[in-house]
């Protein structure tokens, strides 16, 4: 997941950094709400963290230009002003939820799941594709009722697949959405990687999850019990 | 010469004018007063003038009566006897004169007193005499003498009827001089009075202006704190002054106060975590989840004190009406985003006239603050909903969760309860809520929602 991260405190937008990129997000980080502008116009997120005071352009006009620009990606607004009048205008700017700091990494994280969750169509946190269940809340897989290990590489990537279930993903796609912008982009290492999901969800090789669509990517081949 | 115009004349009287209140109404009047004096004398001056002439004349008249009543005609001519005769016309050079003749300026009779006067023909007849039985009274001011003229037929014993003219001529000089005196009394007295009039108005503004320097010799001793408050002792005019000095002075005491309880609280309430931090810091293993919760606990103080202390509460001068429904229509917005999962059924029913005496970011928290606990608490539904009486604006925020307890209510309800008492997640939105509330005069009752949660219900004074 391609994340965009826009706050001026530059030690806590590193620490930040760290931990999101430790769950398994591609990070990019703007210190100023110009740079913030930009990088939304130049690549497709996933995901944005605001915080409302940037300098430069601060975090309201921000979140009103992405919006205007239409880019639908989930906007998590972060602010040091608790009162509801601010938060309501980071909302009607078009933010989707809040955080007030301090927080907890635990707090941003769960926010990001449920949005992204929702961006995905996904009302309930719990995703079942026949017997693959995704839980987001917890971030666990489970195989037929079993549990199975993923690395936060390896979830985030299943996610992005389940999230786009049907649809083809090109190996570009998934790159730029699972790793920072100066990654090496090697394809090879996307092969191994698609691999490596297809050995611990299907073992038996019985579901055939993930197809590989000659010259175009890859496509999360199973149905969906939930309506999207 | 320069020509002025308007507005250099504005700023010239803005310049110019004197910085004093006293001073300014003691130029005007000393402006103003000779102008006054002066019409007066003047005024006087005339009147007096006119009473010295129709007294003349009315002086002259009883020298001719009884001129009259004396007066004998015989061969010799007329005869006039003395006996009843003012005496100054026996008099050479009296003032006082009295000649008969004829309408043609024939000399009859005169006065003795007139004998070292020139009595032609312009002093006698003036051209004509008035006619038989008529007076005429008037000025010569070449000759310097008061005329009197009365024409009459006098029969003789004869039975002869023979026109006569009296002329009684009084020196105008005693008149001037008694005008003289007049006059000199007159600008002494008036002079005299503008000096009694200046000094009784620079005292009388003295007195009148009493009360405004007193106030601002309070205010001074208010601003050195030597006292507390402005006494109610000034007239009428200044007392609203002082009253609304009072109560202003009283909102800045409570302001100061509260934020320096705030301050004092959040100080105090955050030793607690402080000295459990250094503990930990201290101690041989570091718990993370301890620091976790003390950092928790002291974000949660902060974030109650700055929120009662942002809170304007207290009707400022001039507070604007807010109207109710657009805030509201923007905080249910909000909350069906943040509690998207819910999947809530968010109700509004605000009449579009209802309004508040507020600041508005204060009805955003009180609002933001009760909605949130609604949908926290609710299962899918949540109402909020408002009615505009005379005396009140009633607000609803209902839902349809688990409802809270009687014995429970007033315990919520509970305020002025010290800060540091407050424990993470104890709900430090309610307590604002109740803080803000409280400072507008303002009240929350809990009840129970027609189905079946909580009601919160807000009354605001109209």
């Amino acid at each position: 997941m391609r994340l965009l991260l826009a706050e001026d405190e530059q030690a806590l937008r590193e620490s930040l950094t760290v931990q999101l990129q430790k769950h398994g997000y591609a990070v990019d980080g703007a210190g100023d709400g110009r740079e913030a502008l930009w990088l939304a116009g130049e690549y497709d997120y996933d995901l944005a963290i605001i915080d409302l005071g940037l300098p430069q352009i601060d975090g309201l006009s921000v979140i009103r230009s992405i919006r205007e620009k239409q880019k639908r990606f989930p906007i998590l607004v972060l602010t040091a002003r608790g009162r509801w009048q601010d938060k309501v205008e980071g909302l009607e700017a078009g933010g989707d939820d809040y955080v007030t700091k301090p927080f907890q990494i635990e707090e941003i994280l769960a926010r990001l799941n449920a949005l992204l969750r929702r961006s995905g169509g996904f009302a309930s946190p719990r995703l079942e594709f026949g017997p693959v269940q995704i839980d987001t809340a917890a971030q666990e897989v489970k195989v037929n009722g079993a549990a199975v290990e993923f690395t936060a590489f390896e979830y985030k990537a299943l996610l992005y697949l389940a999230h786009r279930h049907g649809q083809v993903v090109s190996k570009t796609e998934l790159t730029e959405h699972l790793y920072d912008q100066d990654f090496d982009r090697d394809s090879n290492v996307i092969e191994v990687f698609i691999g490596r999901l297809r050995k611990k969800l299907d073992p038996d090789h019985t579901l055939n999850p993930i197809s590989t669509v000659r010259g175009r990517g890859y496509r999360f081949e199973l149905p969906t019990s939930e309506q999207a | 010469m320069k020509r002025w115009t308007r507005a250099e004349l504005q700023t010239l009287l803005r310049e110019k004018a004197p910085r004093s209140i006293a001073r300014r109404l003691l130029l005007a009047s000393l402006i103003g007063l000779p102008f006054f004096l002066a019409a007066t004398g003047w005024f006087l001056a005339k009147s007096f003038e006119a009473s010295q002439l129709a007294s003349a004349e009315e002086r002259a008249r009883i020298q001719f009566y009884a001129l009259l009543s004396t007066l004998d005609f015989d061969r010799s001519g007329i005869q006039v006897s003395n006996r009843n005769a003012d005496p100054r016309l026996a008099q050479i050079n009296s003032g006082l004169y009295a000649v008969i003749h004829r309408p043609n300026g024939l000399l009859l009779w005169q006065s003795t007193s007139s004998q070292g006067l020139l009595l032609d023909e312009e002093l006698l007849s003036g051209g004509n005499p008035p006619e038989v039985g008529k007076e005429r009274f008037d000025t010569l001011d070449e000759a310097d003498l008061l005329r009197f003229q009365f024409q009459t037929i006098y029969e003789t014993d004869d039975g002869e009827d023979l026109p006569l003219v009296f002329t009684i001529l009084e020196s105008l000089n005693s008149l001037r001089a008694e005008q003289r005196a007049f006059l000199q009394q007159l600008w002494l007295g008036l002079g005299g009075a503008a000096v009694l009039l200046t000094l009784a108005q620079a005292a009388i503004l003295r007195w009148g202006l009493a009360p405004l320097r007193k106030l601002a010799h309070d205010v001074s001793d208010l601003e050195q704190g030597r006292r507390a408050a402005l006494p109610d002792q000034y007239p009428t005019e200044l007392q609203p002054l002082a009253q609304n000095l009072n109560q202003l002075l009283t909102r800045e005491q409570t302001q100061r106060e509260r934020y320096r309880n705030t301050l004092g609280d959040l100080a105090h309430s955050l030793k607690t975590p402080l000295a459990v931090l250094r503990q930990a810091v201290q101690g041989a293993d570091i718990d993370r989840s301890q620091f976790e919760e003390q950092i928790t606990r002291m974000d949660q103080l902060i974030v109650y004190q700055l929120q009662r202390a942002v809170a304007s509460g207290i009707h400022r001068v001039g507070q604007q009406s807010q109207m109710l429904k657009p805030i509201a229509d923007k905080l249910v917005a909000s909350f069906s985003k943040v509690y998207f999962d819910k999947n809530l059924q968010l109700q509004v029913t605000v009449d579009a006239q209802c309004a508040c005496r507020a600041d508005e970011g204060d009805i955003y928290e009180v609002l933001g603050n009760l909605i949130d606990n609604a949908c926290k608490a609710c299962h899918s539904k949540v109402a909020v909903s408002a009615e505009q009486s005379e005396r009140w604006l009633l607000i609803h925020v209902e839902d349809d969760g688990p409802g809270i307890e009687p014995e429970a209510r007033n315990r919520i309800l509970l305020r002025g309860q010290r800060a540091d008492s407050y424990q993470p997640g104890q709900g430090i939105g309610l307590a604002v809520t109740v803080d803000i509330l409280d400072s507008y005069g303002a009240e929350l009752d809990i009840g129970s929602a027609a189905f079946g949660g909580a009601r919160f219900t807000i009354r605001w004074p109209s």
